[in-house]
Parts: C-alpha cells; sequence; structure tokens
C-alpha cells in the first residue's frame, strides 16, 4: 500500500508545483491590462483611466473620480485612444507629465518588485513548504521500516532528493517573510507620498470649488474637513462623500442633526446640507445656502455659494 | 515553529537552517528599511514649489481659440507666463488682475502671458475678465480642460514660467504674487 501511495503523493506535488509555476510565469508574462481591438472606445477609456491616479483625490482612480482633473483625464484619454495611440502610450503621456505617481500599478523597478514578486514567492513557499512536510513525514515514518518497504532503491540517492526541498524552503521562506515585511513598508511610503500631495491641492482648491461641483477630490481635500478628516467617523466628511457620490438623500439625513447644533462643523454641515437639497431639487436649499454665506461671510466656499445664489 | 523545529531535526537542518533563515530575514528586512528610509529622504528632500515633473523639460504645445474667437498658436522664442484659469475659480479673482497687469508692465521687455481659460464657459469667461479689468489678456479657450492636463495641471489656478526656448521653468500650482512672476521672470529672461 504505502508503496504506492507515496511516491503517487511525490508526483501529484511536483505536478502542483508545475502548475503553479506556470500559473505564475503565465500570469507575470500576460500585459495586465491589455485589452482586445474590438473592446469599444469607452471601455478602454475606462480602462486606461483606472490605471492612473486621480492627482487630487484622495485614493481614487482618474476613472472613478468625479473631479474636473479627473474628467478632463478621461476626456484626452479618450482623444489619443482614438487617434490611435495604444494604451500604454497614454499611461505614458500622463506619467511624463505628472510623475510616476500618477500610475496606480507598482513599477516594476525600485522597491517596487516586491510588490510583483511577493505573490508568486507564497505560492511558492506553500507548495515547497507542502513538500517538506510530506518528506519529513515520510521520513519519521519511514526510516524504521524503510529498508524493508523499499529495499531495491539506494538509500543515499533518496536522502538527498528528500533533503533538498528543505533547503529551498528555508531560503523561500526568508524571501516571502521579508516581502511580507517590505510590503507594508512600500504600501506606508506610498500613502505619506499621497498625504503630502494631497494637502498641496487642498490648498489650491480652497475656496473655488469644494462646494459646487465636489471637484476637490474628497471630504478630506476640502480645507475646512481636512484637519477633522482622520476619522471615517466625521459625519460631515462621510455626508461631503456621499453627496459626491451622488447619494443626496443619505448626504442630508446624516448631516442635518450636525447642521442644528453650534460647533467648529457646523458651516460644513450647512453647505453640504444646503448643496444637497439643492442636488434633491428641494426649494429649502436656496434657505440654507442663505443661511450659510450669513452665518460665515468669510468661509473659503462663501464666495460661491454667494455666486451660485446669484446664478439661481 | 517547534513543531516544525522538530520536524527538520532528524534531518541535521535544525539550528543550523533556523540560525540561517533568521539571520537571512534580519539581513533583507535592514536592507529593506534603509532603502526605505533612504527613498522618503530623496521624496523629502524633492518637494516644494517646483512640483511638475515638467520642470526643466521642454513644454507641451499651447494652442486653440481664444476667448475672442482667433486662433492662437504658442510658440518659443521669448520668455512666456502661462497661467491656468475659470470663471468659477475663487482665487483667480484676485490673481488675473495682478497678471493681467504683470502683462503689460513686462511686454516692452519682451515677456509674453498666455493664459488658459480651463474648463469654462466663453461667456461666463468674458464676463469674469471684464469683471477684474483683464479684457486685454490673451486667453485660450480650453472647454474640456484638456489642454491644462496636457499641461500636467492638477487644479486651477496653476502657473508656469517658460523660458525662451521653450523650457518650462518654474511652475505654481494655486495663486502667484508680484514677487514670485518678477523673480521667476527674471532669472530666466
Amino acid at each position: 500500500m504505502e508503496l504506492t501511495v507515496r511516491p503517487r503523493l511525490r508526483r501529484l506535488l511536483a505536478y502542483a508545483a508545475g502548475a503553479v509555476a506556470l500559473v505564475v510565469l503565465v500570469l507575470a508574462l500576460l500585459p495586465g491590462h491589455g485589452s482586445s481591438s474590438t473592446a469599444s472606445l469607452d471601455h478602454r477609456t475606462q480602462d486606461v483611466a483606472g490605471r492612473l491616479r486621480c492627482p487630487t483625490c484622495v485614493a481614487e482612480s482618474a476613472a472613478d473620480s468625479t473631479s474636473p482633473v479627473a474628467e478632463s483625464m478621461r476626456s484626452e484619454i479618450r482623444r489619443q485612444l482614438a487617434a490611435g495611440r495604444s494604451e500604454d502610450q497614454v499611461v505614458a503621456w500622463f506619467r511624463t507629465r505628472y510623475g510616476s505617481d500618477i500610475v496606480l500599478d507598482p513599477q516594476r523597478q525600485g522597491l517596487g518588485w516586491v510588490l510583483w514578486a511577493a505573490p508568486p514567492l507564497a505560492a511558492l513557499a506553500v507548495v515547497a513548504g507542502a513538500a517538506g512536510v510530506v518528506v519529513v513525514r515520510r521520513r519519521r515514518t519511514g526510516d524504521p521500516q524503510g529498508q524493508r518497504e523499499e529495499p531495491d532503491r539506494p538509500d543515499p540517492a533518496v536522502e538527498a532528493a528528500s533533503a533538498l526541498p528543505v533547503g529551498r524552503l528555508a531560503v523561500v521562506l526568508a524571501v516571502t517573510v521579508a516581502a511580507a515585511v517590505a510590503v507594508p513598508l512600500l504600501v506606508r511610503h506610498g500613502s505619506a507620498d499621497q498625504a503630502s500631495a494631497d494637502q498641496a491641492t487642498a490648498e489650491q482648491s480652497a475656496s473655488g470649488s469644494s462646494g459646487s461641483s465636489g471637484s476637490s477630490g474628497s471630504a478630506s481635500a476640502s480645507p475646512s474637513v481636512g484637519s477633522a478628516s482622520g476619522g471615517s467617523a466625521d459625519p460631515v466628511a462621510t455626508a461631503f462623500a456621499l453627496l459626491r457620490a451622488g447619494h443626496a438623500g443619505a448626504a442630508e439625513t446624516l448631516v442635518r442633526p450636525v447642521s442644528r447644533r453650534a460647533g467648529p462643523d457646523r458651516a460644513m454641515a450647512l453647505l453640504v446640507l444646503g448643496l444637497a437639497q439643492r442636488a434633491e431639487g428641494e426649494p429649502a436649499a436656496a434657505r440654507t445656502l442663505r443661511s450659510f454665506v450669513d452665518r460665515y461671510p468669510h468661509h473659503p466656499a462663501a464666495e460661491e455659494v454667494r455666486r451660485l445664489l446669484a446664478a439661481s | 515553529m517547534s513543531r516544525w523545529a522538530q520536524a527538520l531535526r532528524p534531518l541535521g537542518w535544525g539550528r543550523t537552517i533556523r540560525l540561517r533563515l533568521l539571520l537571512g530575514i534580519v539581513g533583507v528586512v535592514a536592507l529593506l528599511v534603509v532603502a526605505d528610509l533612504l527613498g522618503a529622504l530623496r521624496g523629502g528632500a524633492a518637494d516644494g514649489t517646483g512640483t511638475s515633473p515638467l520642470v526643466g523639460r521642454r513644454a507641451p504645445t499651447l494652442s486653440g481659440t481664444t476667448l475672442t474667437g482667433a486662433h492662437y498658436r504658442w510658440r518659443p522664442g521669448t520668455v512666456t507666463v502661462v497661467n491656468i484659469w475659470a470663471s468659477w475659480c475663487g482665487p483667480c479673482r484676485d490673481e488675473l488682475p495682478l497678471i493681467a497687469r504683470f502683462a503689460q508692465t513686462w511686454q516692452q521687455r519682451g515677456v509674453r502671458v498666455v493664459t488658459v481659460d480651463s474648463r469654462d464657459g466663453v461667456d461666463p469667461a468674458k464676463a469674469f475678465l471684464g469683471d477684474v479689468g483683464a479684457r486685454d489678456l490673451l486667453a485660450v479657450h480650453d472647454p474640456d480642460g484638456r489642454l491644462a492636463v496636457s499641461w500636467g495641471a492638477t487644479g486651477i489656478p496653476e502657473t508656469f514660467v517658460v523660458d525662451a526656448h521653450g523650457v518650462i521653468r518654474a511652475h505654481q500650482i494655486g495663486e502667484v504674487d508680484a514677487a514670485w512672476l518678477t523673480d521667476e521672470v527674471s532669472a530666466w529672461s
């Protein structure tokens, strides 16, 4: 019995390892975002926009964001694709203008390679680990009776064959653990860069557009919420995000209690409430916005709201 | 871990392999930490006002229809200030009069000022220029913001200084002041 099971197990493991290696290779060689020539222009535009970061947003791609710069980016992507440029060429065009941070794919250079190498290495570690366990179990149970069961096999060869995966396993494990440490390091680094960029853009979006079209990207890019945006429990920031995402009704419900009580958040709460009501087409919108302007005449968004009121 | 160690001991790998593994991991992690710190230092040094990667490179093309309906195509040759604005942008209301005054003052010295009216309607943009007393400013209309994106702009306002050879020399996100304009333009003219 044992004689027939063990070789089969080993063969199975070998096949499994081979299969994993093949899958990893194929995935690595495949162009990540390759699309067929038949894909529609809309689809390809979204595809490229999804590979680019919206420069004024927090963790949003140019495909998802409703900010003006993201809209302009999509329009430019579309024009270039229609003109026959490849998706990679378009991404490269943006990289020269906005720097490599604009690209959402981790780069296959510098420390970025660790991000690419980690998943296949982890898969290899699992396979090697499984092989190690099987070999060790085999040797532990097989040692006392090994001679009886496999009399015709030369022992040193078996020893060498079974010892090798353990050595490899150690190396693979070490690299995998190191990669596991490196990934958080890289991610932290990336988010720090983004935070500083967001801070820079928050200033410029200070008065222009934070209210009217939600162009400042997200709640934390708006100056008045910026300081408090660390916690996601901030109802005003959440309401602002909801409003931007097109859920004006939910934003209104969430922000209404805050807009009624005095506090540092009240200005922003009134503004979000007014804009949400406006989006819902409620007549109360003008009243709310007017009370915002009256109460906070020097708010960075006050001038825009005044213009909005004058226009409507 | 102890189960692993126990399992590996009969093979004669126990202690050495654990030691090597540990040393290997410590070494790799130390390397990564050092690399991360170096990267952070380099990134920190790169931060500043000249945020655009286009600084030091050739300026993208700048052409289109102006707010007055004429066709305009910018060509290098003299120092040029490129300002991106919109009528819906609050800071632009303060900045554009300054840009217009600067354009007038520096015209005799061969400095050009080209503005890009981005994501804006022609009528509100014209009314806005009238409001702020900058009716004579050359403004290329950029209705869908593609011109601004081709210059690597992230928002409005943004200002670039391009030297006579067509290389971008300075970039400012947000409002500029007279001192910034004078310093940057003087440095390249």
